[in-house]
């Protein structure tokens, strides 16, 4: 019997928009507010990656081969890293070089083309494995897309890419009775869907602060229902990397809790794995079909942390107006703002709705209401299209 | 001849056209001879002294115990207003409200024997208490001067015009700007209506800026038509405007404009002719009044003929966000735009550059802002029901509730040449014709009137 744990980190960046004024429409085209974007990531590598990045080190050095952690990336984060903190990315750099460390794909700018335009979503996974590959030398074959978007569709086209596997969110509405800690396949592609578990997850990344938990206790959570499966009991823990001392403070005894989980883990039971391994697994993997949309976005796990109000729909509208002209358009510079603008917080700080779960949209929103965010965002957007136009 | 005036707000500190419109009558008055000494709640200190001599409330100390206080403000109690209902009231300052009810009492003596009041002079919560410590205030500053009439503007300031009358016996005169019908429709506050109704019957006259305000005071308030007299309100010069930014924002404008001139300049370079954009702006704040929605509704029925013009509803106000939701469900948001509360060269940048001016008033007094669109040569559409509309020859008028007829009318403007050109033209002549001069001459009529010699 093989009990497997997984340890899946984000590290993203939002460029996040200066006040952009209708006055400004046609007149300027810097759309960022680069004092905030520099700002926020010397906050986060202070309060966390560098400590982060410090404490998987000594984890890999006291565990060897028996530790193991995967990183995705945003094609964002990288642009920020390389332009305001090099430093950073060096760091980052040193802790990948590592045989521990696997590095994931993922959509270059977290947006949501996964469900708006195939084409233009597969040319961005492309393009990020890519990148990852120049930047950090290496790219598994597994992905892991923006929030973890997932349906049938987007799992059929990542099999033809050649990916042997995906992330997903182990959401109660496609799982029903079954267990998130099990391997499925894509019900007609030869593509391993790998399974996040939302609630373990959670409880470290949303609740941590307000619900203490030990390593020990979250250990017994994750082996709770593991003498249920015949196959072993795989558990997928995927949060951002900032859930480290700055989503979670420090003084919360966040870096402990990460300290003491991998002995915790193994005396468990469990091995670590990274996610390329698990792919290579034979057991029996059942299939799953994920008819609708599913996400690691808010209680609902689904698509309506983007979809909810007008608002959010005007935006998503817009992006799928512009979508087949972007797929042809030459100019290296639309490309890049249309990948800063089509981030998918830009649409969460729009969200109406009243428990917004994600921290980085509870405390990092510069708006004051959500009507703020779609003016400042559409004043932009205006902009974005008059130049399009205008090629 | 002498005025003692009672305003709320005086230029550059203004949320509204009450300040614009007592700064334009005081200059006007001025020039005929008549000598005003204004009352404001609350005086900055950067407004223009030269046109009348101010008078700061927030700095006049009443004594209480002075008998005058007991004999005219006898049955004085503070009335608290229940709901959120004072005019120019917005979507935050509901909880202001809410802590202001906590109860305070206005003869609390220990704290206001011997006292100056800090007016906010500002539209918030305790705006009824403010309305009261005027008055007070009032009665000491009418002692202070002398003066041959008392001018009050607008229900704010009726309390503090009756309380200078009782004490010193001038005739009072009141200027209605607008009344409570305007502001609130059928939904009518009836403390200030209250208020309102008051100031009409202890004025010897009253002015109302529109024939369309007039019959409102006639048959809501049921005022004896021979003592008002409309007087129209009137646009100043665009050179002659108050210089509207303190040192501070001088500075942080003059860098602004280096940092343009920085930015544009590569860019004129590269492409020195770009297709005038074809802006239809809306300028006022966000309220029911202001008929906002239906300004919105015409911008779909335009675009949906030429997705090519861009709508930009410039103010704020307590409908704002539903107004935010209605245009992104339309799916409006990429050429449909909201600026926030404009002022000072701001407005007139947006004026410059504007093709269309839409007024959509449900009810509107006078209206002095397409004035302002007309001054720049913009041409305007207006709706009937507004006093504006009375003198306006070279606008086109519809009904508010008509956004067919209203986006024809904006929809002509920006695609028949001829007609707005002509409309620029004959509309800017227009605007230049009514001058505060000539409404002061009016003013002055009214006050010689009243007055005894």
């Amino acid at each position: 019997m093989n009990h497997t744990f997984s340890l899946i980190f984000k590290v993203h960046q939002l460029f996040y928009l200066r006040p952009y004024r209708f006055f400004d429409i046609g007149q300027r085209h810097n759309y960022y507010d680069d004092y905030r974007n520099k700002y926020i990531l010397k906050r986060f590598s202070e309060r966390s990656y560098y400590k982060a990045n410090r404490l998987m080190h000594e984890l890999c050095d006291r565990y060897g081969d028996k530790f193991r952690i995967s990183f995705v990336f945003s094609g964002t984060a990288v642009d920020q890293m390389q332009w305001y903190a090099p430093e950073l990315l060096e760091d980052f750099k040193q802790l990948l070089t590592r045989a521990n460390v696997e590095i994931l794909s993922g959509d270059d700018s977290c947006s949501a083309l996964a469900v708006l335009d195939k084409n233009l979503w597969k040319a961005q996974v492309e393009r990020h494995r890519q990148r990852m590959k120049e930047v950090f030398g290496k790219c598994s074959d597994v992905l892991a897309g923006t929030e973890l978007l997932y349906d049938d569709p987007i799992g059929k086209i990542a099999a033809e890419m050649g990916y042997k596997g995906i992330l997903a969110e182990g959401a109660k509405t496609v799982l029903g009775w079954k267990s998130p800690h099990m391997l499925y396949k894509h019900p007609e592609c030869d593509l391993n869907l790998i399974l996040r578990d939302g609630e373990l997850s959670e409880n470290i990344s949303v609740r941590f602060a307000d619900h203490p938990l030990t390593a020990s206790q979250f250990a017994h959570d994750a082996a709770q229902d593991r003498d249920s499966l015949p196959e072993g009991s795989h558990v997928n823990f995927y949060c951002n990397y900032a859930t480290l001392g700055e989503y979670q403070e420090e003084e919360k005894g966040i870096f402990e809790f990460f300290r003491h989980l991998p002995q915790e883990i193994i005396n468990r039971g469990f091995s670590f794995v990274s996610l390329s391994d698990l792919c290579q697994l034979q057991t029996e993997k059942p299939a799953l079909h994920v008819p609708f949309t599913t996400s690691a976005m808010d209680e609902e796990k689904d698509l309506t942390a983007l979809y909810a109000n007008e608002l959010q729909r005007d935006v998503i509208a817009n992006w799928k107006k512009v979508c087949p002209s972007m797929r042809s358009c030459p100019v290296e510079e639309l490309q890049k703002d249309f990948r800063f603008l089509t981030s998918v917080e830009h649409l969460a700080f729009m969200s109406t709705k009243y428990f917004t779960e994600k921290p980085s949209i509870r405390y990092l929103n510069p708006y004051d209401s959500p009507y703020d965010a779609y003016i400042d965002y559409m004043n932009i957007w205006s902009d974005f299209t008059q130049r399009l136009q205008g090629l | 001849m002498k005025v003692l005036m009672f305003g709320w707000e005086f230029p550059p500190h203004i949320s509204g056209g009450l300040g614009t419109a007592c700064y334009g009558m005081c200059k006007g008055l001025l020039a005929q001879g008549v000598e005003v000494v204004f009352v404001a709640p609350k005086m900055h200190g950067d407004e223009d002294a030269s046109v009348a001599r101010l008078v700061n409330a927030s700095e006049v100390e009443i004594n209480l115990c002075n008998p005058i206080y007991r004999e005219l403000f006898h049955n004085l109690t503070y009335i608290e207003v229940g709901a959120a209902l004072v005019p120019y009231s917005g979507f935050g300052q509901y909880l202001d409200l809410e802590k202001v009810k906590e109860g305070k009492s206005v003869f609390d003596a220990a704290a206001y024997t011997h006292q100056k009041f800090n007016f906010s002079g500002e539209y918030r919560a305790n705006l009824m208490e403010e309305v009261d410590r005027y008055a007070m205030v009032a009665v000491k500053v009418a002692q202070q001067h002398t003066f041959d009439v008392i001018h009050a503007h607008d229900w704010l300031t009726y309390r503090a015009g009756i309380a200078a009358k009782k004490a010193t016996g001038k005739p009072l005169v009141i200027h209605v700007h607008a009344t409570e019908f305007d502001r609130s429709g059928k939904n009518v506050n009836s403390v200030v209506f209250g208020i309102e109704r008051e100031g009409m019957l202890a004025a010897d006259h009253i002015i109302t800026v529109s024939n369309y305000t007039r019959d409102i005071v006639i048959n809501r308030y049921g005022i004896d038509p021979g003592k008002i007299t409309t007087v129209y309100n009137a646009v100043e010069p665009k050179d002659s405007e108050p210089e509207v930014q303190t040192g501070a924002q001088k500075a942080a404008k003059k860098k602004l404009i280096a940092v343009n001139k920085r930015d544009r300049q590569p860019e004129q370079a590269e492409q020195p002719e770009k297709p005038k954009r074809k802006i239809v702006t809306f300028l006022g704040r966000v309220t029911y009044q202001k008929g906002p929605e239906y300004f919105v509704e015409a911008a779909r029925l335009v675009m949906e003929k030429d997705p090519d013009v861009e709508f930009v509803m410039a103010g704020s106000g307590d409908m704002l966000h539903a107004i935010v939701r209605r245009v992104a469900a339309l799916g409006l948001g990429n050429r449909f735009h909201f600026t926030g509360f404009l002022r000072g060269a701001d407005v007139d940048r947006m004026y410059g550059m504007s093709s269309v001016y839409v007024m959509p008033s449900v009810s509107e007094p006078f209206g002095i802002s397409p004035l302002e669109a007309m001054r720049s040569n913009v041409p305007v559409v207006i709706s009937k029901q507004s006093g504006v509309a009375e003198i306006l020859n070279h606008a086109l008028k519809v009904d508010f509730w008509d956004v067919d007829a209203m986006a024809d009318a904006i929809y002509a403007l920006l695609h028949y040449p001829a007609l707005s050109q002509i409309f620029a033209q004959m509309g800017g002549e227009d605007a230049k014709a009514l001058k505060w001069s000539s409404a002061a001459e009016k003013i002055k009529w009214v006050y010689q009137r009243v007055c005894p010699f």
